[in-house]
């Protein structure tokens, strides 16, 4: 397009975003507008440009951000560290234990992609972490309290040591989860999450509803900060990657390659011509080149691999 | 086409990955970092829809590398300085890793689109659009007369449109 329209159109622009824009200022931009309909053009890219930025501009800090792209420009540091959160994958210190009751003390667990991790709760009681998870804890005096910031868990619950006994909860963006003596799991699913009870019972509770949900035993259900979906059958096997392996009862291709996609570093795709075949069986989430292989036996599909990372499963 | 393309770049891949990763390994000093943005590389080939022959792989290579090692540093400032200026006005109230995250995914594709303007334009810019100023607010801000602001703007928006042109 023409540099001369897009410098007019941006002219319009500046000058409908004043303070004291009149009448017939907007009409002469109405008959700019439509002398030419590369002007129409231009001004739809203008909006769209507005939009664009409308849309980003919620998600961040104003005064950090503003702070932050104004000062970039023009300053240069020598050294940086790189920010976020390591994947340390281990145990910090639980020596603060046996201390006083009072003693607050806390840890952090972590899983790289393709990384599993099973620990024991101070209480006793068994935390699994699946792939690419963040968790973290806050045991003292008065509470059992784990926080699952991004991946998914499998736990299975301890009767409290210390008397009387402090309640457990899980804490989420979505709101809070209150296991009764059990076994369950939660998987994080964008601003919600996915909690599977395969014994016992727990407590739903969203951010911002006043109304809680029990949910018993071999069911599972979605919910976020909002409410809840409909609490379906709980898929028995869905906790098999804490023995490290995923097992296909009916499932999808297409979800399958989800699945195992949340395992791998790279990319995996699936072409969706052939997402929908289903498929069942027990795969080894450490040998994806054996799933692979075993598709090809099993589906009328090839697994296409341009490059040691990138993987896509398409008609045969 | 697709997979001829597919294939010169697994070809590139083979020959050249290891040399490239130690190429930045050196550049960053970080052999994860390294691995991503040697990974990167080839990605962003794999998109491209370049399909020339390449007569000096490597220089091609290191131009594209380069190019994501410099967003890369940029990004981090850019990281840095938000972080910085957040806890400099005030904890947030509820910033988790993924909110954080967000912002500055949404951080670095804001600085992407001011790319190339002027500091003032790019003040001005920002004090109208993220903190809903007008232009007589943002001339006192700036120092600068209201006519000005307003040309600061239409810059702005110029300079916004030419970087995503279509």
């Amino acid at each position: 397009m023409a540099d001369e329209v897009l410098r007019q159109a941006a002219e319009w622009f500046a000058t409908l975003n004043a303070d004291d824009t009149d009448d017939t200022e907007r009409q002469r931009w109405r008959q700019w507008l439509a002398a030419d309909p590369r002007h129409a053009a231009a001004w739809e890219r203008v909006e769209a440009m507005g939009q664009r930025f409308d849309r980003l501009s919620p998600r961040v800090d104003q005064l950090a951000a503003r702070h932050a792209l104004g000062q970039v420009n023009t300053r240069r540091r020598s050294q940086m560290k790189l920010l976020g959160i390591a994947a340390t994958g281990g145990l910090l210190g639980w020596a603060g234990l046996r201390e006083q009751g009072w003693q607050r003390w806390s840890a952090d667990y972590a899983t790289g992609v393709g990384e599993r991790l099973q620990a024991t709760l101070p209480d006793g009681g068994s935390l699994w972490l699946n792939t690419d998870s963040i968790v973290r804890l806050a045991y003292d005096g008065e509470r059992r309290h784990l926080q699952l910031l991004r991946g998914e868990v499998r736990i299975d619950t301890a009767a409290d040591p210390q008397q009387p006994a402090r309640p457990f909860a899980v804490e989420l963006d979505a709101g809070w989860v209150r296991p009764m003596g059990t076994r369950f799991g939660i998987y994080r699913d964008g601003a919600g999450a996915h909690v599977s009870v395969f014994d016992g019972a727990v407590q739903i509770q969203p951010r911002a509803s006043a109304q809680a949900h029990r949910l018993p035993a071999g069911q599972e259900l979605r919910f976020d900060a909002q409410g809840f979906g409909v609490a379906a059958p709980a898929q028995a096997l869905r906790d098999a990657w804490t023995r490290g392996m995923l097992v296909a009862d009916g499932m999808r291709l297409g979800d399958l390659a989800t699945e195992l996609a949340r395992h791998q570093r790279g990319h995996l795709a699936c072409a969706p011509e052939v997402a929908d075949l289903r498929l069942v069986g027990a795969y080894p989430l450490d040998q994806p080149e054996q799933i692979y292989q075993a598709l090809e036996r099993s589906l009328p599909v090839r697994v296409f691999r341009p490059m040691p990372w990138w993987v896509r499963i398409e008609t045969a | 086409m697709q997979s001829l393309h597919l294939q010169s770049v697994g070809t590139l891949y083979a020959d050249h990955r290891v040399w490239l990763q130690t190429w930045l390994h050196r550049k960053l000093g970080c052999a994860h970092k390294a691995e991503d943005l040697t990974h990167d590389t080839f990605v962003k080939l794999l998109v491209s829809q370049a399909s020339a022959v390449l007569q000096e792989p490597r220089a091609f290579l290191t131009t594209v590398a380069h190019g994501l090692v410099v967003s890369h540093w940029r990004r981090l400032e850019l990281e840095r300085a938000y972080l910085d200026a957040l806890a400099a006005h005030g904890p947030s109230l509820s910033a988790s890793p993924e909110d954080r995250a967000l912002a500055l995914e949404a951080l670095v594709q804001i600085d992407a689109m001011l790319a190339g303007l002027s500091t003032k334009a790019r003040q001005a810019f920002l004090l109208c659009r993220l903190d809903g100023l007008g232009y007589g607010e943002i001339a006192i801000e700036l120092g600068v007369s209201e006519r000005m602001v307003k040309k600061y703007m239409a810059q702005a928006m110029h300079q916004l449109l030419l970087n995503h042109g279509g």
